[in-house]
């Protein structure tokens, strides 16, 4: 199977239980080829956890689920040593971080120090307990979700872990037509239910190493920098694009014309790429933010100060 | 985003402004020539050159140089079926032309092109105003004064009206942008004037070394000035008189006609001269030459150097240099004669307002009158006798004029073919009845005349008779030859001999409405040129700082572009595909699809149809579309072959042809 067929096929796959979402589904599916995670952010009933359940099954791979709560320790993630009598020994009990896909459910509603249990995991793609450090499975995919509108008892997520996440993805709601089909859909069954794996972990690790090897042509990696340090001179953010979230964006950007069938990267695709890569992870200072003007027009606005090779 | 799709609206003049020079090239040759199928030829030969250029997607200098390459092929067939004389300078005329046009071209497109490619190159600009000045010095100053400011202004309007940069309306852009149109237009001002001022200083060597260059014929003007020779010799067949080259300018002038240039006493061998001992002007008392003389001023603008003569009617009684330089009257030549190396562009004559008969002109001296009584051993006894024969019975000389004038109409008629035969023309002329043209009519009078011992000089000059609402304009065609008599208490006295029917006014060519146009414009740019000329004349020492001053801003202006932009010159990998992206872009500014320097193509496209600016049918969309990813393959893949390139032209020839639709108006 080559990856573009690979990569239909996982879209496809997801398609059947999330309707008409095709791009948010595409984005994902990059963020899984590119070997980042993904940060689901929107309100609640719009199918976020059913898409990571989506995207676990279609990869025949291991699914934990976290629901994230005030009172979750980080021992509670990564796993914990607990003392066996019969053995006479501290024994590591693996958490539920120990997965390929990993769904952390409303994770602003967690304490930081919860939260910042997955900062080693999703940039090192390991734990380390007592001293011991213990390799993740491969691939290993951390999909959050959270709540945009109810910040009652959250606590916003560290910039530090939202820059770790490659991508942020919101799906809406849906329009009529996809609403009346969801609705005759979940009529007589859960759809979910009858989803069946496509592709291999190792058929993705594959398609992963492929995304390393996409063109880019030297235009288009100086049209990537001359993006993020228009983000650095832009007055208006408090925190600009930080090198990690250019290295996102480039490999965003190979995964994503992988998935379009392509071996290069082009400068549309930087440009389709740059608000959902970079939006999340740049912070604008309070005057600004009430001024109206939010990330993504920040970004947008960068967007249009740069001449785009052609 | 407002700002963009404003900015992408705009179209570029420049194809109207070189379409507007075209047209005064061809207004410039057309009055030269006077041949359309020259024009015809010209104008095919630049639309070949352009579509070779554009169907194999070559370099603009490639086309430029097929089209030297083509002309050149013409101009030698051409050759080859009609060797006439003046080939050369035709020849030299139309390589003018093709210069001309390059030149102009080379600037607009220089100007128009974006400033952070490669191809903008301030050097570019200077040397085609170098081209277009030069080649303009190395023929007509007529020309000159028509070309050289409309391709200025054309350069400057291109520039003032330049394709707007794609730029975000960011405050400090805006400010750059105008900086930098500024520095340009001041820039464009001084390499326009100080170029021309040093063409003017150096005229006279770059003439030459045109001249050399392009034609073996010697100077250009004895062909423009076909009519009347300026030797003085008697010519077979002087053509038809189809000169409209202007002369002069008279204002407010109805005196007499008669517009004298040369006089000469001496008749020899068939010949009148020599040409430079009768350089002479009117004999005039020294003390009116001043700008204090009585009477009415006739201020007189010259176009053609006619050797350094000063062209004015008989009863001039004063003269005075436009530019208040002093006038000395030189005994030697008889006139009057400033201390400048030029002769004046623009005089003033004064006119003695009574008749001629009042007019206290000192006596010729003896040996003056001596030589205006000769008559050649070789006019033959024939010639005295018809001469006396004609004026018996009288001893007025005025009534000797009129008689010889009677005798010369009734058996002589007027033609401008004359072959003349062996012996001394003018007795063959007088004895045989032949038709022939002024200069023999002139030359047989003052023989005649001289026969009955009528003391006379020939005369040579312009006939001004094309008066307009408040001045008279003389034209190489006006050329004309006569008589000037001395008649003792009255003084000289012009006889005209040539029948009314060869007077140039009877037999010019109607001056075209191109032409009239090609003088109003000439008129409105000489001012310019003399102010400049005396600029020139006065500090050729800050014109040459002024010039070197323009080369370092220009090159000052194009470092700061490369700098501010942070322009890079890196692209090499896009070289092969250069001449198809310029296309396509061509194309997407035409149909308004913009071409905004922020968005990619596709993005472009998008948005033209979302805001209602571009239809095409579904078909004609998918062929864009692919022409699109193919690109892309061809730019940031690996995808660079020669089928490649070939496809995404076959490709963009079908795009070109997308039929324009009207926009549905929302």
């Amino acid at each position: 199977m080559n990856p573009s067929e690979c990569t239909s096929s996982i879209e496809k796959n997801i398609s059947l239980v999330i309707r008409g979402k095709a791009n948010a589904v595409k984005l994902v599916v990059a963020a899984v080829v590119s070997g980042g995670h993904v940060l689901l952010e929107d309100v609640p009933g719009t199918g976020k956890t059913t898409l990571a359940k989506a995207l676990a099954l279609s990869i025949l791979g291991d699914f934990r689920r976290v629901q994230c709560t005030p009172d979750l320790m980080p021992a509670d993630i990564t796993g914990s040593n607990y003392y066996r009598p019969q053995d006479g020994a501290f024994v590591f009990h693996e958490g539920p971080i120990f997965t390929n896909v990993m769904l952390a459910d409303e994770i602003n509603r967690t304490s930081p120090r919860t939260q910042s249990a997955l900062l080693e995991a999703m940039s090192e793609s390991q734990v380390t307990n007592d001293g011991v450090r213990r390799a993740l499975p491969n691939p290993f995919i951390v999909i959050a979700t959270q709540n945009s509108t109810d910040f009652h008892g959250t606590y916003p997520l560290p910039e530090a872990q939202l820059d770790r996440f490659a991508v942020q993805v919101s799906l809406g709601y849906p329009t009529m037509d996809e609403e009346r089909a969801i609705l005759s859909e979940h009529a007589s069954c859960e759809p979910i239910e009858g989803l069946r794996g496509v592709v291999t972990c190792d058929e993705v690790v594959q398609v992963q190493s492929e995304a390393r090897n996409v063109k880019i042509d030297e235009s288009v990696s100086d049209y990537l920098l001359k993006l993020v340090h228009a983000t650095r001179k832009d007055q208006r953010l408090r925190l600009p694009v930080s090198p990690r979230g250019t290295l996102a964006l480039y490999r965003m950007s190979q995964a994503w014309a992988l998935i379009q069938g392509r071996n290069f990267v082009t400068p549309d695709d930087i440009r389709m790429l740059a608000v959902p890569v970079l939006a999340h992870r740049v912070v604008i200072d309070a005057k600004t933010k009430y001024g109206g003007v939010n990330a993504s027009s920040c970004i947008s606005e960068a967007l249009n100060s740069v001449d785009v090779p052609k | 985003m407002i700002g963009n799709s404003v900015q992408s609206r705009m179209r570029t003049p420049a194809p109207v402004l070189v379409s507007g020079m075209i047209v005064v090239s061809f207004g410039s040759l057309y009055a030269v020539q006077g041949s359309p199928i020259s024009i015809l030829l010209l104008a095919a030969i630049i639309l070949a050159g352009h579509m070779a250029a554009r169907q194999n997607q070559v370099d603009f200098n490639v086309a430029v140089g097929l089209r030297v390459v083509l002309w050149t092929i013409v101009l030698i067939i051409n050759n080859f079926q009609d060797p006439s004389v003046a080939v050369s300078a035709i020849l030299a005329r139309q390589f003018l032309s093709l210069s001309l046009l390059s030149g102009g071209e080379l600037a607009v497109r220089a100007w128009t092109t974006r400033q952070d490619t490669p191809s903008y190159v301030a050097v570019t600009i200077m040397l085609a105003g170098f081209v277009e000045v030069a080649s303009c010095h190395t023929t007509d100053p007529n020309i000159v004064s028509v070309t050289v400011p409309a391709f200025f202004a054309c350069m400057i309007g291109s520039l003032v009206f330049r394709t707007p940069t794609a730029t975000p309306n960011t405050a400090t852009n805006r400010k750059f942008h105008y900086v930098i149109a500024g520095t340009s237009f001041t820039l464009a001002l001084l390499i326009g004037f100080g170029t021309y001022h040093a063409m003017v200083v150096y005229a006279g060597p770059i003439t030459e070394l045109g001249q050399k260059l392009l034609s073996e014929q010697g100077p250009l003007s004895s062909i423009a000035s076909v009519g009347v020779a300026t030797d003085g010799q008697l010519h077979d067949a002087p053509g038809p008189p189809t000169n409209l080259t202007r002369i002069l300018k008279l204002e407010d002038y109805d005196g007499d006609p008669h517009i004298r240039t040369l006089s000469f006493t001496r008749y020899h061998e068939g010949g009148w001269g020599p040409a430079a001992a009768a350089r002479t002007f009117v004999p005039m008392d020294r003390r009116s030459m001043h700008s204090r003389a009585q009477g009415s001023v006739v201020s007189v603008t010259r176009f053609a150097d006619d050797d350094g003569v000063l062209p004015m009617p008989l009863d001039t009684a004063g003269f005075r240099p436009a530019d208040g330089s002093s006038v000395e009257w030189s005994p030697e030549t008889g006139g009057p004669i400033t201390d400048q190396a030029q002769t004046p562009e623009q005089y003033s004559i004064i006119i003695n307002k009574s008749t001629q008969n009042n007019v206290i002109y000192p006596d010729p001296s003896a040996n003056e009158l001596y030589q205006c009584l000769q008559v050649p051993a070789d006019v033959s006894h024939a010639v005295h006798v018809l001469s006396q024969e004609a004026c018996a019975g009288t001893v007025d000389p005025l009534e000797k004029c009129h008689r010889v004038k009677r005798f010369l109409s009734r058996n002589n008629t007027y033609s401008l073919n004359y072959i003349r035969g062996a012996g001394d023309p003018v007795t063959g002329f007088i004895t045989s009845h032949g038709a022939a043209h002024c200069e023999y009519f002139a030359a047989a009078a003052a023989i005649m005349l001289r026969c009955v011992r009528v003391p006379t000089r020939y005369v040579i000059g312009y006939y001004a008779h094309e008066r307009a609402e408040h001045y008279t304009v003389v034209r190489g065609q006006d050329a004309h030859a006569w008589v000037e008599a001395w008649i003792p208490s009255t003084g000289w006295v012009v006889v005209d001999a040539t029948p009314p029917d060869g007077r140039p006014d009877q037999t010019a060519q109607r001056v075209s409405a191109l032409r009239q146009i090609q003088d109003k414009l000439e008129d409105a740019f000489l001012y310019v040129r003399l102010a400049l000329h005396d600029l020139a004349k006065r500090h050729p020492v800050l014109i040459s700082i002024v010039l070197l001053g323009a080369m370092v801003i220009a090159l000052f202006r194009q470092q700061l572009v490369i700098h501010v932009r942070g322009i890079q010159s890196r692209r090499s990998p896009r070289e092969p595909l250069q001449p198809v992206a310029d296309r396509f872009e061509k194309w997407a500014r035409r149909k308004g699809i913009g071409s905004a320097r922020h968005l990619t193509w596709r993005d472009q496209f998008i948005m033209a149809e979302a805001e209602g600016r571009f239809h095409c049918s579904s078909d004609e969309r998918d062929v864009i579309a692919s022409f699109l990813s193919l690109y892309d393959e061809a730019r940031y893949g690996d995808k660079r072959d020669d089928a490649t390139y070939s496809a995404l032209k076959s490709m963009l020839t079908k795009i070109e042809g997308i039929a324009p639709r009207n926009p549905a108006r929302r």
